[in-house]
């Protein structure tokens, strides 16, 4: 459950605690992390100025809002530069580009935080959508299944295809009996 | 999810996403410091400013009573003259209307400017007038198909 901030809460500290999910959130939507980042201002912008009175989870409503952002910039292109803007999506989220998360620091940091990252933007874009909104994101099945208009039994179904994936990516291909032989 | 994936949640939960760049924090320090012009609301005291429309509205509606009471009365030449004069009998006329709702379609949820979330909603429409010719009877039906845009406003709940 998340933090709801009170009506005179400086937006900093609301940002400041989320707002590094929300920029993850909003770059499965976006071509590049400048795009992305503005996506959640103009939604975080929204928010805090028409939509901070409304009863909900504040993530949630933010969420919404930066996919609806993200939507509208798609409709604004025409068909052609909507398939080229698909393709230099997919293939940032796979070939690297900008990192999305952060590098781990100390001695008890995370050691293999690249090939998992590499992993997870690997993954097919309706798998990791779901991916990021359930991990990162904190959203329930049911919350997922409202922001991408699909059913929750179909949001569980690619999370748990994109766990699968992502533990297919991760485990060591076993040696061929053949190459062993050699 | 269940037991068997939770080695992998944990080590996905275990990376942070990057932060936002200080452009886009500064971005939104200019944008939410900048003063927001306030919406007008009616006056909420009986010493505010905005009740001096209501005695200026009091005021002219005075004098346009007055002014008509005073003014000289047109002719009833002129009257006669105003009236709409009766159709000829071999001019159509419309003798019936009828609209037919033939179904509503979702163009999906948008934002306007002012932030509010509404859903789009198509009616399409079939008007359909009769011209009827009164001193032949003579008829015709005149089609028009019609579409409507409306917004729905939604909320959060």
């Amino acid at each position: 459950m998340m933090d709801i901030p009170p009506p005179d809460a400086v937006w900093r500290t609301w940002f400041h605690d989320h707002g590094a999910r929300l920029l993850l959130c909003a770059r499965q939507w976006a071509r590049c992390a400048a795009d992305a980042e503005d996506l959640v201002q103009e939604a975080f912008v929204r928010y805090w100025r028409h939509q901070r009175h409304l009863p909900g989870e504040p993530f949630a409503l933010i969420v919404t809002s930066l996919r609806r952002a993200a939507l509208d910039r798609a409709r604004e292109q025409d068909r052609r530069a909507a398939r080229e803007d698909q393709v230099a999506r997919a293939e940032a989220a796979a070939e690297g580009g900008e990192p999305w998360f952060e590098s781990p620091v100390g001695s008890d940091a995370f050691a293999d935080h690249e090939p998992l990252e590499n992993a997870v933007r690997r993954l097919p874009p309706e798998q990791r959508e779901v991916l990021v909104l359930k991990i990162w994101g904190e959203l329930t099945f049911a919350e997922i299944a409202d922001q991408l208009d699909l059913s929750p039994h179909t949001a569980a179904s690619r999370y748990r295809y994109a766990l699968t994936a992502l533990r297919r990516h991760l485990t060591p291909s076993p040696v061929s009996p053949a190459s062993s032989h050699v | 999810m269940s037991d068997d994936f939770d080695p992998l949640e944990r080590q996905l939960r275990g990376l942070r996403p990057l932060a936002p760049s200080a452009t886009l924090l500064a971005s939104l320090d200019r944008e939410l410091s900048a003063p927001v012009a306030p919406a007008y609301r009616t006056a909420t005291s009986w010493t505010s400013w905005k009740w001096a429309n209501w005695g200026v509205a009091a005021a002219l509606a005075l004098v346009a009573v007055l002014g008509s009471r005073y003014a000289p009365l047109p002719p009833a030449a002129l009257l006669v003259q105003a009236e709409a004069p009766p159709l000829p009998a071999t001019t159509y006329r419309p003798v019936g209307a009828e609209r037919l709702l033939l179904g509503t379609t979702d163009l999906g949820v948008i934002t306007l400017a002012d932030g509010t979330t509404v859903r789009r909603l198509r009616d399409d429409y079939v008007d359909t007038v009769t011209w009827r010719r009164p001193d032949t009877d003579a008829s015709f039906v005149v089609t028009v198909p019609r579409a409507d845009i409306r917004f729905q406003q939604l909320a959060f709940y």
